[in-house]
């Protein structure tokens, strides 16, 4: 198997990955510690979902929240995941904001502005927002993948993902 | 575009293997820098490191590639192919100058020759991706999700360096070496809701 099919084999982890994220999210539940700095996430605009198979296998929400929306819900109750959704990192008075896709990568990025004025200085600092950016994606896998691979992700995380969308959708 | 200013859209990895040092590091750039096309010749695609800056830059001294813990490149594919429909135009008319109904061999000879006469008239195209590698922290932000490029430079960095690099995706969980397989109710939906499976039925797990 090459690397780019294992990573596809694994993709539905990243889908899984985003839906438990945005559980957190909503329900406040959203700060995560990266290198003893913490930083919180929100979902501010438009999320795409998807699934395997059934009627819809593609569905794009757009709005400011988009992900917090009873569409979004009623998508995730049907068994549909998320397939890339765009996120705001917050740390300290710092702010970062990406699309985070199935795969991990990130698009159209958006770092802190830059302090400093001289062109090596402000690559070195654009980079290091970057990779702190990087750093905090893989805090919040890994984060996921200690839940995901215990027996906490199906006798209590799958069951209160399931009760967050269904009180939404009773509401 | 990309690490230096501009939009950022990139695919992250991790390196395989122990740390080089800056002198093997800048042999293997070296050693794999981007050679202009031959026109002469008859290879259409090239591939090599070129300065971040400025791709037409294959001259790379330490000061350009390593800035601080960094490595700092751009993968630079070179094409070199004429456009198709001209050659087709050109093939064409080419056979109908011949005194005798073209066979195959004859079809590959005038398209051999016309290629060959097509090169010399046309530049080739210059494609440059930046490349990042934090070589301390044993990872690399390439800036782009092209399936193709992102190939090339898993195969130029093996070439360069004898590192693999292994991308940031949902498969780093491969490395836990236990089977994971996906949560039915995020495949079927959640028990109880309109049209799904009750609780118990197809969705135990």
């Amino acid at each position: 198997m090459d690397k780019f099919d294992e990573v596809q084999d694994y993709v539905f982890l990243g889908r899984e990955f985003l839906t438990w994220l945005l559980w957190r999210a909503d329900r406040g539940d959203n700060s995560f510690n990266c290198y003893d700095r913490v930083f919180t996430v929100t979902f501010n605009g438009r999320i795409c979902l998807g699934s395997i198979d059934g009627d819809v296998v593609r569905g794009q929400l757009d709005g400011q929240s988009a992900a917090y929306s009873i569409e979004a819900r009623a998508a995730i109750g049907a068994g549909r995941t998320i397939n890339a959704a765009t996120i705001r990192f917050v740390s300290g008075e710092r702010e970062w904001s990406c699309v985070l896709t199935q795969t991990l990568d990130l698009r159209g990025v958006k770092i802190p502005a830059l302090l400093v004025e001289e062109t090596d200085d402000r690559f070195g600092e654009r980079m290091s927002l970057l990779l702190e950016l990087h750093q905090m994606v893989q805090a919040m896998y890994a984060d996921f993948l200690k839940v995901r691979t215990t027996e906490t992700w199906r006798a209590e995380t799958v069951p209160a993902i399931g009760v967050w969308v269904t009180t939404a959708l009773e509401a | 575009m990309g690490a230096l200013t501009g939009a950022i859209t990139i695919r992250r990895y991790a390196v395989r293997g122990d740390v080089p040092t800056t002198e093997r590091i800048l042999k293997g750039i070296r050693a794999h820098v981007q050679v202009p096309i031959d026109p002469e010749g008859d290879l259409e695609k090239a591939i090599g490191w070129a300065d971040i800056a400025d791709p037409s830059d294959t001259d790379l001294s330490a000061s350009k590639v390593f800035r601080d813990d960094l490595v700092v490149l751009g993968l630079r594919v070179d094409t070199l192919k004429p456009p198709t429909p001209v050659v087709q135009r050109l093939v064409s008319e080419q056979m109908k100058k011949l005194d005798h109904r073209p066979t195959r061999a004859d079809k590959c000879q005038i398209k051999d020759e016309v290629i060959k006469s097509l090169r010399k008239r046309y530049y080739p195209t210059i494609k440059s991706v930046d490349v990042v590698w934090d070589v301390h922290a044993k990872s690399v932000l390439f800036w782009t999700h092209s399936k193709q490029l992102n190939e090339w430079l898993e195969q130029m960095f093996n070439r360069s360096f004898g590192l693999d690099l292994i991308p940031l995706g949902p498969g780093v969980a491969a490395a836990l070496q236990q089977a994971l397989f996906p949560t039915p109710e995020m495949l079927m939906g959640f028990p109880g809701l309109p049209g799904r499976p009750v609780a118990g039925e197809d969705c135990d797990g």
